[in-house]
């Protein structure tokens, strides 16, 4: 029995290590490119492009926490990363920190802020499942936005300029990197469990003595967290941001990504966004030859959209899962 | 297995993005790239149409007289035009595209205020110059060197209905709808108020709906009640002539007047005969308009059939500020263009003469007063900046 | 007083509208439990076939209506048939996403086709001004609006309750498992559902494009606050549909009515919350069975 729970320590912690060697190289990379990209060497656009998916894939992973771990139908992610960009662009302009510290605090804050904000409309959201879940949270969303398009001070409809720009693509690698450890440990400690069981049966759950709505808020405050941060450094990246970016054209955009990767699945939620945004610009650079045929790239890109639904049900990866992001089975 | 195959899909899709963008970006030394931000699809399709048209005619209309002097050599003009769907990280991405992998010399674009702040910054920080044609809100050039707008700005705009109405049409009690989630109406419609109750007339009510809304009858049963001798709708031309409609089924007479975001032909098929004896302020009137003006009206009308409007004369004239700063540079790079950009003086556009001043990028350019009647756009006063 | 009833007839109006979206979305989700985000996309599909009989071959009115139904009723049937019917059994939220596709493929389809303008159907109907008494109007052309949607769903009510094939679909949205052992075609009536649902929303579609105006992108909002009315109603229930949406009505105008314009949004959709909070599943709605 101990040399048993001794073992499992003992592979898990190799398992670990193993995650910290892949997510070296990964930071290793990624700083490699953006050297490439400062010199000159890679075009700033390929650069770009990484920097947004970056972006879209922790905004993505952190939703399907919510979608798909626990199985409901949230509506309102954009929300939350509408309120994490614009308390970051706050603290980013206004504490006049030196750029570490302000990369820091702009990026924390905003998490804990759409974390808090969570939190509390959590506590109304879970009294409903399903479909009504969805609207409340689509609701939010909208109450969300409307709201800062009310408040002059961050600049209303007009929105927030002059950003300090303290974002590229090396400082989304480390907070993607970040929040894949985070995600991929909650999703295989007991929290992960709990909540796969309340998607998987929520009556056999709560006969089991889970407090489903304790373990529903949590999931939400930390999807919302993410949320808060991808916005944040959405904001310092793109130095301009409105309140209109933030409504549920954006979410179903994240919606769309999600699901098209496969929910339950923190692969899916990296594939989902690489091949949704690739798609997006491979049409955008096929079709420029002709001006006429600029136009026909938002009627292919949801035919394309159709036929992957159609043939992969399940989105891209399903519920399965790439061998490096599992953790080492115990005994293994 | 499964592995394998992601890693396949994965790694074609790559290849495939990377070869489709290299057969863009030969570097072809005999065209002069300009690239064009446009939203082509989305909340203001219409406008995007508009854009393309106007870039294109002015390409047509460039090449065939041989094109641009330039080193001594006469290259055409190619226009890049890409959709940024109206949307700020749309845009951001386009731009990155056309600077990076198209290096073009010069962006004109975006149209909605929204989309060029996004813009603006990769511009800046890459020195490439960008004109755009629409964007009024003011903070889009604010601290920028190398951003243009070939339009005034709102406060410039508001500041002249607001002396309008006061002045000209004796009202003393104005009421505002306006769409509050677009920066543009909010914009002016602020300006308006204050402007209007300094002058000292009486704001009776100060009404706002959200974009895409197609009922306003609470908000316009609200503004009956108070009775006001103007009702200001600084709206986009779409909406305009709802707004009316259910203003005067509802009873309400009072004299509208509106902004430069009417000028559209379809503002006339769609409002009909409510619209006879209204008024907005614009960048130029058809009527009274120079030669200029009426050889790009007659050339539109001919090349797509239908009259111009505000987007398509400005995005025209941004063309043409900008082949005039090319020529002048008299060579293919950007900062050569932006210094020559910035030392426009009277330059004559379609909507009006513009000269830039040294360290701003908004033109100095006055507004007209359009009044409706018959079903066309009649030339009623002018007003200097 | 006056400004009162004339905002309720401003909310009667504009519940009307969002009934006519609201009852095909419920409707089809009673079937097959499927949010049709499309359906906005469906009613704008109808409303531009409506304007082009109208202008560009002036046909009478009643020709129009019908044929602009039957035409849409077979874009939604071929929908279902393309785009859905291999999802029925995947999962739910993969349909969801199919028709998210299929919303923006109609939209931008539409918009190379027709043109991005605005447009307006030419009023076939009257739309003179009632003065009902000095300071409350009323257009009739609004008033058939608020006429057509009761009667639509009246039909409605009668067809799904009354008729064999209402009967038939009442039990595909009891238990769509159990039905084909019945001998019932469950294909056959998820078409007609699909079918009675894209009709309905050609119907609005006509009407709204005379009073209002259409774009190819108007759908999307308005699918939305159709939604979201008929979630508030209850979802499924077709009397829940139009509760939902006169009350989604009634507080948007009260709110710009008596509380501000500028916070509509915010303020009537906590409302809203409110009520899905104290009615969690929605108003006239039933909780579903929780399995074991």
């Amino acid at each position: 029995m101990l040399e048993k729970a001794i073992i499992g320590k003992k592979s898990i912690s190799a398992g670990s290590l193993k995650w910290i060697r892949l997510n070296a190289f990964f930071l290793i990379s990624a700083a490699f490119v953006q050297m490439l990209g400062n010199i000159g060497f890679i075009n700033q656009y390929y650069i770009h492009i990484l920097t947004v998916m970056g972006m879209n894939i922790i905004l993505v992973a952190s939703l399907n926490l919510l979608n798909g771990y626990l199985g409901e139908f949230a509506l309102g992610h954009a929300g939350f990363m509408g309120i994490g960009a614009y308390s970051g662009a706050l603290i980013a302009i206004y504490l006049g920190l030196p750029f570490f510290p302000r990369l820091f605090f702009s990026l924390a804050g905003a998490a804990i802020v759409s974390g808090v904000v969570a939190y509390i409309i959590g506590l109304i959201t879970f009294k409903t499942v399903g479909d009504y879940l969805a609207v409340i949270t689509l609701g939010f969303n909208m109450i969300i936005v409307n709201i800062i398009q009310n408040i002059d001070f961050v600049g209303g409809p007009r929105g927030l300029v002059g950003i300090p720009k303290s974002t590229n693509f090396f400082i989304v690698a480390v907070c993607l990197s970040f929040t894949y450890t985070v995600l991929r440990n909650l999703v295989y400690s007991n929290y992960g469990r709990l909540w796969i069981s309340i998607r998987e049966n929520l009556i056999a759950s709560e006969l089991m003595g889970v407090n489903i709505i304790r373990m529903k808020n949590l999931a939400f405050t930390i999807a919302a967290s993410f949320a808060g941060l991808a916005g944040s450094l959405w904001a310092q990246y793109q130095q301009f941001i409105n309140p209109k970016s933030f409504d549920y054209t954006k979410t179903t955009e994240i919606l769309v990504m999600l699901y098209l990767g496969g929910t339950g699945s923190l692969s899916g939620s990296i594939l989902g966004v690489v091949v949704y945004t690739i798609t997006m610009e491979i049409l955008r650079n096929l079709l420029e030859f002709n001006p006429r045929l600029v136009e026909l790239r938002m009627v292919i890109s949801p035919m394309i959209l159709i036929v992957i639904m159609l043939t992969r049900q399940f989105g891209l990866m399903g519920k399965r899962e790439w061998k490096w992001i599992q953790p080492e089975k115990e005994g293994n | 297995m499964g592995k394998i195959k992601v890693f396949l899909i994965l790694s074609l899709l790559i290849l495939v993005f990377v070869v489709g963008c290299g057969s863009g970006s030969n570097n072809s030394i005999d065209e002069l790239k300009i690239g064009v931000s446009a939203p082509l699809t989305g909340d203001l399709a219409a406008t995007g149409a508009s854009t393309k048209n106007a870039v294109l005619l002015a390409e047509e209309e460039i090449n065939s007289s041989g094109g641009i002097k330039v080193n001594g050599k006469m290259m055409k003009v190619k226009f890049i035009i890409e959709d940024d769907e109206n949307k700020p990280e749309t845009t951001a991405t386009v731009f990155q595209k056309l600077i990076s992998q198209d290096r073009v010399l010069a962006i004109i674009g975006s149209q909605a205020s929204k989309c060029s702040n996004a813009g603006a910054p990769i511009a800046e920080s890459n020195k490439i110059p960008q004109i755009t044609p629409w964007s009024t809100n003011p903070n889009v050039t604010k601290d920028r060197k190398y951003v243009f707008r070939a339009c005034f700005i709102d406060p410039f705009q508001g500041k002249a209905v607001a002396l309008f109405a006061y002045n000209k049409l004796g009202a003393k009690k104005a009421a505002v709808l306006y769409d509050i989630a677009s920066d543009y109406n909010k914009g002016i419609a602020e300006v308006f108020r204050d402007e209007f109750s300094n002058l000292g007339g009486q704001i009776v009510a100060f009404e706002t709906y959200n974009t895409k809304d197609t009922d306003f009858s609470a908000q316009l049963t609200k503004i009956k009640a108070t009775n006001p001798d103007v009702l200001f709708l600084p709206n986009y031309y779409n909406e305009v002539p709802l707004q009316i409609q259910q203003a005067r089924k509802l009873g309400i007479d009072a004299q509208i007047i509106g902004a430069d975001a009417w000028d559209n032909p379809e503002l006339l098929k769609l409002g009909g005969e409510l619209l006879e004896g209204t008024y907005f302020s614009n960048h130029y009137a058809v009527d009274i308009a120079g030669d200029k003006s009426k050889a790009f009206i007659e050339k539109y009308k001919n090349k797509y059939g239908e009259v111009p409007d505000a987007a398509a004369a400005l995005t025209y004239d941004a063309a043409y500020i900008l082949f005039g700063a090319i020529e002048r540079a008299q060579k293919a790079d950007p900062q050569a263009i932006r210094d020559a950009i910035a030392s426009t003086k009277d330059f004559e556009g379609v909507t009006g003469t513009i000269s830039y001043n040294e360290g701003s990028g908004d033109p100095v350019k006055g507004a007209v007063i359009i009044k409706i009647h018959d079903g066309k756009f009649i030339y009623d006063s002018s007003v200097k900046p | 007083m006056e400004i009162i009833i004339q905002q309720l007839i401003n909310a009667v109006q504009l519940g009307a509208v969002y009934a006519l979206i609201a009852l095909g979305y419920s409707m089809v989700y009673g079937i097959i439990r499927l949010i049709n985000f499309a359906h906005g996309d469906i009613f704008m599909v109808g409303a531009f076939i409506g304007f082009l009989l109208a202008v560009k071959f002036k046909l009478p009115f009643v020709f129009i209506l019908l044929l602009t139904m039957f035409l849409t009723a077979l874009l939604g049937i071929a929908i279902e048939r393309i785009a859905y019917h291999k999802l029925r059994n995947a999962h739910r939220m993969s349909l969801v996403i199919t028709a998210l596709g299929v919303g923006t493929f109609l939209e931008n389809l539409v918009r190379l086709a027709v043109g991005p303008q605005t447009r307006q159907i030419p009023a076939q109907l009257s739309n003179n001004i009632l003065h009902l008494t000095n300071g409350i109007v009323v257009t009739e052309d609004k008033l058939l609006i608020i006429g057509i949607s009761i009667m639509l769903m009246i039909v409605l009510w009668l067809f799904v309750n009354k008729t064999l094939i209402g009967k038939a679909m009442r039990a595909v949205a009891d238990n769509i498992d159990v039905v084909p052992l019945m001998g019932i075609n469950v294909d056959m009536i998820v078409s007609v559902t699909f079918a009675i649902g894209s009709a309905l929303a050609a119907a609005g579609g006509i009407f709204f494009g005379q009073s209002y105006s259409i774009e190819p992108y108007m759908g999307i909002d308005l699918g939305w606050k159709a939604f979201i009315a008929a979630v508030v109603g209850g979802i499924g229930s077709i009397e829940g549909a139009v509760v939902g949406s006169f009350i989604l009505a009634g507080i948007e105008v009260f709110t710009v009515a008596y509380l501000s314009s500028n916070l509509k949004n915010g303020i009537a959709f906590a409302l809203l919350i409110i009520l899905l909070v104290i009615w969690p599943y929605g108003i006239m709605g039933k909780p579903s069975l929780k399995k074991v």
